[in-house]
């Protein structure tokens, strides 16, 4: 029965999609030429300087910043879209209710923004010239950012379930958020450095640098933390929604919109 | 859920499907608290149609809510159906879209049946199926933020059934519709009671509400103030006229009909119009010998009985 259920959201997700494709295009290329704008920006005000790790390392955490910010504020904002739509109660009213739906959508969300952001991916690898070392550690590294950002998502979506407009908060968060990942926690001096490991998602970000950046070989402590902190992220995202559901049924806020 | 069985008005069998006892429910106000419902118990059966009126604020829709699951009460109990195959309810929420704008009308149809336990397919037959009924076919796929105010109620009510589901929960279902899709939902929703479904119905609509309602209640303050079957709560109400037929006009100026309006009877032609019992004994006695046609007990319209049960109201306090 999953299956169907996932399928079926998979369809809804693809017909809305396909019957607004001007936006779809729209802030694909807007990304594009925002990147390589950018970049262009940035090896004008930097010439020569911007040499050895440093580019790779603005890339990564650039390119990290793009997929997290995207799959968290699409779970988020969808979240808080449709509670201004007034449709969360009747998602309530499914079989899967409305924390099985999200939860399908989370993982949907993993597949169409890893999609769409294949195009952005690339316009920054070409606009700014960086040599990645793209390896087969790199898949599981980025699905562990992608998790403990949907868990990220999560814990905004039960936000969003209970104060309904959290635009403002997606604004300042992704400013939070390109900061976190542009730090090089790893070259901070103790005990400054152990906020690389528990911070959401730095050891990922972290990890691709060493990895994707450098070229180096991921330490098995290092991806343990990785793990540990996107399972953490996930699972204290989904609890989180779950208490502000229960909350919102109680104080009667699912149709308040 | 056990079902207890029992004689409705109308002769017909019907088994209990939803029953609520002493549910209570306040909301945090700024300042305090405000009691939104206070100790509502209630039935629902099968093949009824069962309406909750009431002002703004009287706390139909958070009745609906707890109802469906969708608010938790503060105390109380609601017993309902357990999950099958397909989910138990099918409800159109008043105030909600219900329904996504952005996909066609048999779109919203397939995915939402889909959802509550229908194939895709079987839920795009049935969509079909209902969007037909409910006169909808021509506008199948047509996207639901283009269609007009009724249209979407047309297909929210569509939704809202595509699973087939036991109980279905309407509130405000006319809110802002035209009178043709009034027309529409208040037949489909007879249609559908006589097929043994269970519908609970909010609406201000008093005159809709009399047509297709089996049972009423009128809430206020939180409480149930009155409840009953619609067609005996309307004629045994002690508010309820009796009309006696003369075979002759009654002359307006005349003695007798003096004698009556001072028992606030009311004279048109041959039929005079009293309330309560004593009274019709006292005209009665000044009409006599008077040939009489027929003296019948005329029903309240809803729309009186809400408004003598709010003056009512308003009197106690």
């Amino acid at each position: 029965m999953i299956f169907t259920y996932v399928k079926i959201e998979f369809w809804r997700l693809v017909r809305t999609m396909l019957r607004y494709p001007l936006e779809l295009l729209g802030s694909v290329v807007g990304a594009i030429v925002v990147f390589s704008l950018f970049f262009s920006g940035v090896h004008y005000l930097a010439g020569p300087s911007l040499l050895g790790d440093r580019l790779e390392a603005l890339v990564i955490g650039l390119l990290s910043w793009s997929l997290a910010f995207s799959l968290l504020s699409n779970t988020a904002s969808t979240l808080s879209e449709e509670a201004l739509a007034g449709l969360l109660e009747q998602l309530v009213l499914t079989k899967p209710g409305l924390l099985g739906v999200v939860l399908i959508r989370a993982v949907l969300s993993l597949l169409h923004i890893g999609l769409l952001n294949i195009p952005i991916f690339l316009a920054v690898l070409l606009s700014s010239r960086a040599q990645l070392h793209v390896q087969p550690i790199s898949l599981p590294l980025l699905v562990a950012l992608a998790m403990g950002s949907l868990g990220i998502g999560l814990a905004l979506g039960g936000l969003a379930l209970i104060h309904k407009r959290i635009g403002q908060l997606l604004g300042l968060l992704q400013f939070a958020l390109l900061g976190l990942f542009l730090v090089r926690f790893e070259t901070l001096p103790g005990p400054w450095d152990t906020l690389g490991y528990v911070l959401p998602l730095a050891p990922a970000v972290s990890a691709l640098r060493e990895t994707v950046g450098r070229g180096l070989a991921l330490e098995p402590a290092l991806f343990f933390w990785v793990v540990a902190n996107a399972i953490a992220c996930f699972i204290l995202g989904v609890w989180l929604f779950a208490r502000s559901l229960h909350l919102a049924r109680r104080r009667g806020l699912l149709s308040i919109h | 859920m056990k079902r207890s069985g029992h004689e409705t008005e109308t002769g017909k069998n019907a088994a209990v499907v939803l029953r609520a006892v002493t549910i209570s429910k306040r909301y945090p106000t700024g300042s305090g608290w405000v009691e939104a419902l206070r100790g509502v118990s209630l039935t629902l059966s099968t093949g009824e149609v069962f309406s909750l009126l009431g002002p703004n604020g009287a706390g139909k829709t958070t009745t609906v809510k707890i109802l469906a699951g969708l608010i938790e009460p503060d105390g109380g109990a609601v017993e309902h159906p357990s999950e099958g195959e397909v989910v138990w309810l099918g409800a159109v929420l008043e105030g909600n879209r219900n329904l996504y704008w952005r996909l066609a009308a048999l779109e919203n149809l397939v995915y939402f049946g889909t959802l509550r336990g229908l194939t895709p397919k079987d839920a795009r037959r049935r969509g079909r199926l209902l969007l037909d009924r409910v006169g909808m076919a021509e506008q199948s796929s047509q996207t639901v933020g283009t269609l007009s105010r009724g249209q979407q109620q047309r297909v929210a009510l569509a939704a809202a059934l595509v699973h087939d589901p036991p109980v279905l929960f309407l509130d405000e279902p006319t809110l802002g519709v035209d009178i043709e899709a009034q027309r529409v939902i208040g037949d489909l929703l007879v249609e559908l009671k006589n097929a043994g479904k269970a519908i609970l119905l909010t609406t201000h609509n008093l005159e809709f509400a009399e047509g297709v309602s089996d049972r009423v209640a009128i809430m206020l303050n939180g409480a149930i103030a009155v409840e009953g079957a619609t067609r005996s709560i309307l004629s045994d109400h002690p508010r309820a006229a009796y009309r006696i037929e003369l075979a002759e006009p009654l002359p307006r100026d005349g003695d007798r009909a003096n004698r009556v309006q001072q028992f606030g009877a009311v004279v048109e032609g041959n039929v005079v119009q009293v309330v309560g019992k004593n009274a019709l004994w006292e005209v009665l006695r000044i009409l006599d010998p008077l040939p009489l046609e027929k003296v019948e007990r005329e029903s309240l319209s809803l729309a009186e009985l809400f408004w003598r049960t709010l003056e009512r109201a308003k009197e106690a306090r």
